[in-house]
């Protein structure tokens, strides 16, 4: 079976220079996404998940440097392009994006129309203002937002993040981009609307035959929609392969926590479950696995050598100790 | 754009209870001033009876409630006073000195923004660079540097060392009567523009140079430092990131958008900073030999001219809040979630 690969990343680096030193926060990722295909990746806050999305559309912020790797888009090397090749012919058009925080993602003093019809007259070179505002306005339909006319128009005080994140997704794919980084798109809205945007997110990828990488920190949104998962920790793979696969047969020790911590209808638990520990100082060299502080299956080995990548099934890769002798 | 009513009713009433207060608060000031009004207004070699009459004819004998009474009374009727020191009314020599007043304001103002904001601009986008740095010194060593200081060191280098500019007065007299030149709005600018007389433009702009540039120079480095502090801050926002990543190129994301979230709070301030100007412009109508509401304000001041110096500071504080309610209105249009 062969498919296009859309996005390929090679042994990605990314360290953000802060006062407090130099924090790796991507140590050595790869991905493969092929066409139509939805990857999640999923990890902790501070395992790198997001600065991958920002780096694969350029955003990340001015402290970021790229030390090593590539990040290759229909074998454009996105990395080489310059910032104004990358305004022009990938950002919104090619590969476009929404972050987590719907209020946060728009200027405040313009109405989200004007934004919009500004990316939609940026990259479709609609010229026409009203040619302009009845594709806008197709958009907003497009992602099911009642009365479009008057959201158009309005504040992004005046509605609500449910609706922002709606109006942001029509926004993100007004120029036909063929890849969409969500990144957390749901985390912070309620749980209803989480349901509402997760149904209308896999309407689009399957309508627009959408390639996705889809960032959570939630492995049942996760598995929710996408095909292949992807566990990140302190920048680095621990476990990847198809949804089915993880959720099934999850073989590091970390995807197995991580999935006892989903809570559960129909499962009577005292209390939530709950990793101990946190993510490893990512200031400092980390010799070992990044995991092996808080696994319970620890030995020595895991604390001087970082894991190879093992494949253990039909695309199922797992970065971990354990499987060295299988 | 919808501004609600309500808000500028609100705006209207807060004026009318500041005003109310600034002509309480002065008129007690002028009171407590330990100087015997009635001697300036009898002039020198007075005799006591005349002295005496003097007091009668100001109100002087009377409990000070009835004459803040007196006061009041006249200020609504538009009767200010007549200045001891002209023997002018008051009213009519503050409104006449008016113009002088806000061409040079305006002027410095227009010269704060246009400089003020851009250097900002420029300096917040190439942070820690050099650049960024000459402008941080210089919006501070501006901001701290007094005005009749650098407005003498202007006039000696610029006026008697090299000659460029002429040192006071708004307009030379012998152009203006050789020109035919007259006074229509009072704003001289305006004025030579209107008649094409382009030599007096010429003598006109030249003088407001230097008062102007020593005026705008607190105004500049404030907005200078606002601009930057502002700019970083919107710049690290989320929306600026995701418009970028959106596709809108990032000097249209620059000037477009982050420019507006700037400019608010930017003219906010430099409202605020109207007040600190008016002040800054006393000494420089001195200095610069400018017949504006300053230098009437100062002459009043030195002569003990109670009238004038209350009339100049209401009308002061009037103009005051007149300008900082403007500004609030332009916020709130520019910024649509602003609700009093």
């Amino acid at each position: 079976m062969v498919r296009d690969i859309i996005l390929s990343i090679n042994d990605l680096h990314i360290d953000y220079y802060t006062p407090d030193g130099v924090i790796r926060a991507v140590r050595g990722v790869s991905i493969e996404l092929c066409k139509g295909e939805s990857l999640c990746i999923v990890g902790e806050s501070g395992s790198g998940k997001s600065t991958i999305g920002l780096a694969t559309i350029r955003a990340l912020p001015q402290n970021a440097v790229i030390t090593r790797g590539a990040i290759l888009y229909n074998d454009i090397d996105i990395l080489k392009l310059s910032e104004e090749e990358m305004s022009k012919r990938v950002r919104g058009k090619e590969i476009s994006i929404v972050f987590q925080d719907p209020a946060a993602m728009f200027n405040p003093l313009f109405t989200v129309g004007e934004i919009l019809l500004d990316v939609i007259a940026t990259h479709l070179g609609i010229r026409d203002r009203r040619k302009a505002y009845e594709y806008g306005i197709n958009m907003l339909k497009l992602v099911e937002l009642p009365d479009p006319e008057r959201v158009v128009n309005s504040y992004p005080h005046e509605l609500s993040g449910g609706m922002l994140q709606r109006v942001a997704i029509a926004v993100a794919l007004s120029a036909n981009p063929k890849l969409l980084i969500a990144d957390e798109p749901t985390t912070m809205l309620d749980v209803t609307i989480q349901a509402q945007i997760l149904d209308l997110l896999k309407r689009l990828r399957n309508e627009l035959s959408l390639s996705m990488i889809f960032i959570t920190h939630n492995l049942g949104v996760a598995a929710e929609v996408c095909n292949r998962i992807m566990v990140l920790y302190a920048g680095t793979l621990f476990e990847e392969g198809y949804t089915e696969d993880i959720l099934t047969n999850p073989i590091h020790p970390y995807t197995r926590r991580l999935l006892e911590c989903i809570p559960r209808a129909g499962r009577r638990v005292s209390r939530l479950k709950f990793i101990p520990g946190t993510l490893p100082d990512l200031r400092t060299p980390i010799p070992g696995c990044p995991f092996a502080p808080r696994c319970e299956y620890t030995t020595d080995i895991c604390r001087k050598t970082p894991p190879p990548i093992y494949e253990v099934g039909y695309k199922h890769k797992v970065s971990c100790h354990l499987y060295q002798k299988r | 754009m919808p501004i609600n009513r309500e808000y500028i009713v609100k705006r209207a009433i807060s004026l009318i209870f500041v005003v109310l207060g600034v002509i309480v608060i002065t008129f007690i000031i002028t009171r407590v001033i330990p100087a015997r009004p009635e001697l300036l207004w009898a002039g020198p070699h007075a005799t006591i009876e005349q002295i005496e009459r003097a007091r009668r004819e100001l109100h002087l004998d009377k409990p000070i409630h009835i004459q803040l009474w007196y006061y009041f009374t006249d200020l609504f009727t538009g009767n200010w006073g007549i200045s001891w020191r002209t023997r002018m009314p008051i009213l009519p020599s503050i409104l006449g000195a008016l113009p002088a007043t806000l061409e040079l304001v305006v002027f410095a103002f227009i010269l704060a923004i246009a400089i003020g904001i851009p250097l900002g601009i420029s300096a917040a986008i190439r942070r820690g660079s050099s650049v960024d740095n000459i402008i941080r010194i210089f919006s501070v060593s501006g901001a701290s540097t007094p005005v009749f200081w650098l407005a003498l060191l202007l006039q000696l280098v610029l006026c008697n060392w090299l000659g460029l500019l002429p040192a006071a007065k708004r307009v030379d007299e012998y152009i203006v009567l050789s020109t035919g030149f007259r006074p229509i709005t009072g704003f001289y600018i305006i004025d030579s523009l209107i008649q094409g007389n382009m030599l007096v433009f010429i003598d006109v702009v030249k003088r407001i140079f230097l008062p102007a540039i020593v005026l705008s120079l607190y105004p500049m480095c404030l907005s200078i430092r606002m601009t930057r502090a502002l700019t970083l801050e919107v710049l690290s926002e989320l929306h600026v990131r995701s418009s970028i990543a959106w596709g809108i190129p990032r000097n249209r994301v620059l000037y477009r958008y982050v420019l507006k979230n700037v400019l608010a709070p930017v003219i906010a301030s430099l409202g605020l900073s109207f007040g600190y100007t008016v002040v800054g412009a006393f000494m420089v109508e001195i200095i610069f030999v400018w017949p504006g509401i300053g230098y009437y304000t100062a002459m009043s001041l030195l002569s003990y001219d109670y009238p004038a110096i209350i009339g100049c500071i209401i009308f002061v504080a009037i103009l005051y809040s007149i300008i900082n309610t403007i500004v609030d209105l332009i916020h709130a249009i520019i910024d649509p979630r602003v609700k009093l």
